[in-house]
């Protein structure tokens, strides 16, 4: 979450004192990744928040398990634990390829785009 | 030490096992239940002891229903696929048989205890859930706590977890500890497999020792 929050912050800093609702959307459309985090970060009851869930690992993926997720996999149905973001209409969405995919977009914008002008 | 036997579970099955018996008379029997990847250097070496400490011991093999045969020395992630696979097909009720072959060849020694390692610790928890003749058990990081929570130990039962296994969180030993203040239920400086020497990256000499000096004297108190 303090990533999330920290995202979101720096989105808002590359706005640069400009209409910063119309920069957040306009960095929604542009990101996917972006958008969802700004989702997160609104806090909104009912709306885009953090779960930790129980999640399937197809055996392909088995010899890339870090070894305790392995353990826990074996004792529980296959599964293992994921933090992931949840939207109201029930899309998942792993945290942390989230998470990464956000922060190389807000790279990728605060190189090419002069600041107030996204 | 040990020679390789086969049992034959309740339903026909013929599994494979490994046995040790000390020189002389043994003071009782042991079923030692596996690890993941079966009756390997490791699984072999604590049958070993256990003859060497007096014990006739007999270990199992407890995936001989899923994959006839199978044991492996590697413990890398090549592996995980296999027993993963494995363990799709796994079925407590027909592992608690080949268990219950392998008290029954330990008997002849007297009472009979169990003892285990990671899957087999979990094993051994359920044994002692059904009694199975058992007079005592000792597992060792049995995972997949939340599974076995709920079953009451029939014998004197005590368990050894490290403290610092990813894979079984604190909270849930403590969980089984206040559920089962039967249970002696003991934590140690270490990792899952903290008692396995032939995974240097886990072992840890002396939490093994106490461990399974420990066990050794629970064995001793109840089937001697």
């Amino acid at each position: 979450m303090l990533a999330a929050l920290l995202l979101d912050a720096e989105v808002d800093r590359l706005s640069a004192g400009g209409d910063i609702l119309a920069h957040r959307a306009a960095i929604s459309v542009a990101s996917p990744a972006l958008s969802l985090i700004l989702e997160l970060c609104a806090l909104r009851p009912g709306g885009t928040c953090l779960v930790t869930e129980a999640v399937e690992v197809p055996l392909a993926d088995y010899a890339g398990l870090e070894v305790q997720d392995f353990m826990v996999s074996l004792y529980n149905g296959h599964t293992v634990q994921r933090v992931r973001i949840a939207t109201p209409d029930g899309g998942r969405h792993d945290v942390h390829e989230c998470l990464q995919a956000a922060f190389q977009d807000l790279q990728k914008f605060s190189i090419e785009l002069p600041k107030g002008n996204f | 030490m040990g020679e390789r036997i086969k049992l034959t579970a309740s339903d026909g099955f013929e599994l494979n096992a490994y046995r040790a018996a000390p020189e002389g008379k043994p003071k009782a029997g042991v079923v030692v239940i596996q690890e993941v990847w079966g009756l390997n250097t490791f699984i072999r070496s604590v049958v070993d002891r256990f003859a060497r400490q007096g014990f006739l011991a007999v270990a199992p093999a407890m995936f001989d229903r899923l994959d006839y045969g199978y044991e492996s020395d590697n413990y890398g992630p090549d592996q995980f696929v296999i027993i993963g696979g494995m363990m799709k097909k796994f079925d407590h009720a027909t592992a608690l048989l080949d268990v219950e072959a392998a008290i029954t060849a330990a008997c002849e020694a007297g009472k009979v205890g169990i003892t285990g390692y990671c899957f087999g610790g979990s094993v051994t928890w359920r044994a002692a859930s059904r009694g199975m003749g058992l007079s005592a058990a000792s597992g060792y990081y049995g995972g997949g706590i939340p599974n076995y929570l709920d079953l009451t130990p029939q014998v004197p039962i005590q368990m050894h977890y490290g403290d610092q296994d990813k894979g079984i969180p604190l909270d849930q030993v403590e969980e089984l500890k206040a559920r089962h203040p039967e249970a002696d239920i003991y934590t140690y400086e270490g990792d899952h497999g903290f008692c396995n020497a032939e995974r240097p990256s886990n072992y840890n000499e002396a939490a093994c020792k106490q461990a399974s000096a420990r066990t050794l004297e629970f064995f001793t108190t109840h089937l001697v």
